[in-house]
């Protein structure tokens, strides 16, 4: 039963097609237990060169095999049953079911092995044995009279990515609060923040700001559940700029970097991040801005003797409105004693 | 051909009946009870500590912690949202849930007692952490004066793979070999490190070159204990005590080290590491018995875990399997044995918890790195039956000249007192900037004398030592006065010191 039938276009494949001899090379996927490519065509009988490439961190081995998928669990089970003596063996166990194998290969390095393809057409398995990797490191060595007349299928078995659909992360009727790594946003304390309604935030509790808003679909957190997790994440819906810099709440003094301290968040009702800037606590929220791609803050402190300043590119984004204190060149600037409540509400410009 | 395929069903079945039915090998008196995890969940356990209560909190790689409680068999989400939580510790008398993320040590607060955290307070954040995938953070233990302890994985250094730009930093072969890529790296500040966070929440850098220490431990007196993965600088998987300002051999984590400052850690010559290198305590030999353990957890179940107070138990998350290790303390320095417990469980065994009933909890994984059984996550119950003593060797300690070897019931003296009934293999490893080490010196030795304690439950294996070894020995041919074998009949001994007479 085929799955899911996927062509694959692999360059090597074709190389081997064009050079007329049957050099095969087969790699290894880093960090996903796959190899790479997952199926490839040899003519029947011909002389084959297999380059075996591990590029992954961890030690595979390669045995290609008479038989199906049971087979190859068989051969697993037999590569386990070695024991101690697998590391010697190279977890190839001894079985007439292989046509070729390569032992162990370090991360980084290659082996070759040479052999004569089948002379019956047919699907043959090949398989990563050493302990654990055989569910998911598995290819087809397809052997066909004429490589260049068969169109590659494969029903690729991917393992099973968790519950969420596709990792798709949706918002419902109380916000979300997800820390994720998205692509291109260098920080590694990244908390996305999904409202009802639509509007959604990135908060960069390292660098205490909003880096980016969106609108529409929350994020998409595949590519961090499955396999070894830590994947970027993405962005669902249409991004817009923050026009924020890194701490841009300074007190007393708008030119000085603050010593700062991130404190976590609430998360009754409206998320709520708590920080602090130069000794001073502040809470903020966020929402969007209604009908524009645009973010209003709402800043929270106790009773203040400076006054504080919110910064802001002013060729990003444009200042919409604020409950108090004046603007000027990228900076609005609240006096100490309106400074324990204000809004701000910032519209992203159209970038060119 | 019809025979072909039936014999192929039953290797079918057997397949699958190891990896869900009772382990191959498990001591007897010992049985597994699987949990039911919550229904469409994906659920990597991270994390597993229980509650004043009785109510068990796991903490998951997908960001969770849920609840559960154990009579009712009912599960709650109580937090979400986190980044890889991969540690839980929670107070015993005042039921506060902290849980360490890849970013900083969290306090989850339920303010309004719903049972859903409200307030995600940030306990301390002051180590390095970027978009390179294998900066994990683990954790989560404390010691009686209320300081925290986590360890932090080295970043990963592969082109395009680390899924970052960083991965280039910190890479460190030293002089006389290559540079290849397969490295880990210190993209930012403490990777390679174990940490201390005091009551105060103050971040202190405790001690370093760890790899990937994927499990942190404590004694009830407070000794910490952490695991590692076999991989570059790292010769095999082992086990570590951490003594501040240890130094665990992977030299990356030196660039935050102030004797270290501005210095170029590849021009340093492989001796200056070596020498400042504290050897792990027991070397837990890859590929052979784990290749990615986990959490170490002691038994101080006061006996309703078997015969085995004390000691600690290991899962391991490639294998699926539990090991148990005996300590033995050597001038003044721990060292000791290790031995397969159970193998396997139904997939990667990383967190272990004991209930107040002296069950072992084992929280699994088997995503990202190939474990066997294949399941991608689950929930085990490793239970004693209270009765029924498993034959096994109970521990493996030292003596000036030999090994003294406690089993748990007496022992067949004809079998015993035969010194060519004791097969021993003996080796060292390098210590180098390559992926792993092989065997060193492997060697085949046979005690020189052997003698049967009176209770007949102990012998004495007269025997050339030699230090800086792992000495493995098959009990295979050992039994019982009632002709039982054991189950698990290899001990691997690390010998790092020799003990000198008293």
């Amino acid at each position: 039963m085929k799955i899911l039938s996927i062509i694959l276009v692999s360059p090597i494949l074709f190389l081997s097609q064009l050079c007329g001899g049957e050099g095969i090379k087969i790699g290894t996927l880093h960090g996903q237990l796959r190899f790479d490519p997952e199926i490839i065509v040899v003519k029947k009988g011909a002389d084959i060169n297999l380059v075996f490439e591990n590029q992954d961190e961890m030690i595979h081995n390669l045995l290609i095999a008479k038989g199906d998928s049971k087979q190859i669990d068989k051969l697993a089970e037999k590569a386990l049953a070695l024991k101690e003596k697998g590391l010697d063996m190279g977890f190839i166990p001894k079985d007439d079911s292989i046509i070729a194998s390569i032992g162990l290969v370090q991360p980084g390095e290659k082996a070759k092995v040479s052999f004569k393809a089948p002379n019956l057409n047919g699907d043959y398995p090949y398989v990563c044995t050493f302990p654990g990797h055989s569910l998911s490191m598995r290819g087809i060595m397809k052997v066909v009279d004429d490589p260049s007349m068969v169109t590659l299928e494969a029903s690729k078995a991917i393992p099973p990515s968790g519950n969420l659909k596709n990792g798709v992360i949706e918002v419902g009727k109380t916000p979300r609060v997800v820390r994720v790594h998205f692509s291109g946003i260098d920080s590694g304390r990244s908390i996305a923040v999904g409202l009802p309604g639509g509007f959604n935030y990135l908060f960069d509790a390292e660098n205490l700001h909003v880096r980016t808003g969106w609108i529409g679909g929350f994020i998409n957190v595949n590519r961090d559940r499955r396999g070894r997790g830590g994947g970027l994440c993405s962005i669902l819906g249409e991004q817009f700029t923050s026009g924020s810099e890194p701490f841009p709440i300074r007190v007393g003094d708008p030119d000085e970097v603050p010593k700062t301290k991130f404190l976590g968040y609430s998360r009754s009702g409206n998320p709520t991040f708590h920080y602090e800037v130069d000794g001073v606590k502040i809470e903020q929220s966020t929402t969007g801005y209604p009908y524009s791609k645009g973010l209003t803050y709402t800043f929270k402190m106790a009773k203040q003797k400076e006054d504080i300043f919110f910064l802001f590119d002013p060729e990003k984004v444009k200042l919409a409105s604020s409950t108090t204190g004046q603007v000027e060149k990228g900076r609005l600037k609240v006096q100490a004693k309106n400074a324990d409540n204000f809004l701000v509400s910032i519209i992203s410009l159209p970038q060119s | 051909m019809k025979k072909i395929f039936s014999a192929l069903c039953i290797l079918f079945l057997n397949f699958y009946s190891s990896g869900q039915g009772k382990p191959d090998r498990i001591p007897n008196g010992y049985s597994v009870q699987t949990i039911n995890t919550p229904a469409e969940v994906s659920f990597g356990v991270g994390g597993m500590e229980f509650a004043p209560n009785g109510d068990l909190y796991v903490c998951t790689r997908e960001g969770d912690v849920w609840q559960y409680e154990t009579q009712k068999k009912v599960w709650s989400l109580f937090a979400d949202g986190l980044h890889e939580a991969l540690g839980i510790w929670i107070d015993s008398k005042s039921s506060t849930v902290f849980v360490i993320q890849r970013g900083e040590i969290t306090q989850l607060i339920d303010s309004d007692k719903d049972g859903n955290a409200d307030f995600y307070k940030t306990i301390n954040a002051d180590w390095g952490v970027t978009d390179n995938y294998h900066e994990y953070a683990f954790g989560l233990v404390r010691d009686s004066k209320g300081n925290f302890y986590g360890t932090l994985n080295t970043s990963l250094s592969w082109p395009g793979w680390a899924r970052s730009e960083k991965w280039n930093i910190g890479r460190v072969w030293t002089t006389g070999y290559p540079d290849t890529d397969g490295k880990m790296g210190r993209a930012t500040k403490y990777r390679g490190w174990g940490f201390q966070i005091t009551p105060e929440g103050k971040f202190v850098p405790f001690a370093s070159g760890m790899r990937s220490p994927a499990g942190i431990g404590i004694s009830k007196d407070d000794e910490l204990f952490f695991t590692d993965n076999q991989g570059d600088w790292e010769a095999s998987s082992s086990l570590h005590h951490i003594v501040k300002g240890r130094f665990h051999g992977h030299p990356s984590s030196l660039m935050d080290h102030p004797d270290y400052e501005g210095k170029e850690l590849n021009e340093i010559p492989i001796e200056e590491y070596e020498k400042r290198w504290s050897p792990p305590a027991v070397w837990i030999p890859h590929g052979e018995l784990a290749n990615s353990p986990g959490e170490p957890i002691f038994d101080y179940s006061g006996g309703k875990f078997g015969p085995f107070e004390g000691q600690m138990f290991i899962g391991d998350q490639s294998r699926s399997n539990i090991m148990r290790v005996s300590l033995d303390k050597v001038g003044g320095e721990y060292q000791g044995v290790i031995f397969d417990f159970i193998n396997r469980l139904q997939t990667g065994c990383i967190r272990h918890v004991f209930d107040k009933d002296g069950s072992l909890w084992v929280g699994q994984t088997g995503r990202g790195w190939g474990s066997a059984g294949g399941k991608e996550y689950g929930l085990q119950k490793v239970m004693w039956d209270g009765n029924t003593l498993p034959f096994s060797v109970h521990d493996v300690k030292l003596e000036p000249n030999g090994f003294r070897v406690a089993f748990t019931k007496p022992v067949n003296r004809m079998l015993a007192k035969d010194s060519n009934n004791f097969q021993v293999d003996r080796w060292g490893y390098h210590y180098h900037p390559r992926y792993g080490s092989p065997k060193v010196g492997n060697v085949k030795l046979v005690p020189k004398k052997v003698t049967v304690s009176k209770d007949a439950k102990s012998v004495f294996l007269e025997m050339s030592l030699e230090k800086n070894r792992v000495y493995k020995f098959n009990f295979q041919k050992i039994q019982t006065q009632e002709n039982e074998s054991l189950v698990n009949h290899f001990a691997w001994y690390t010998l790092n010191r020799l003990k000198s007479p008293s």
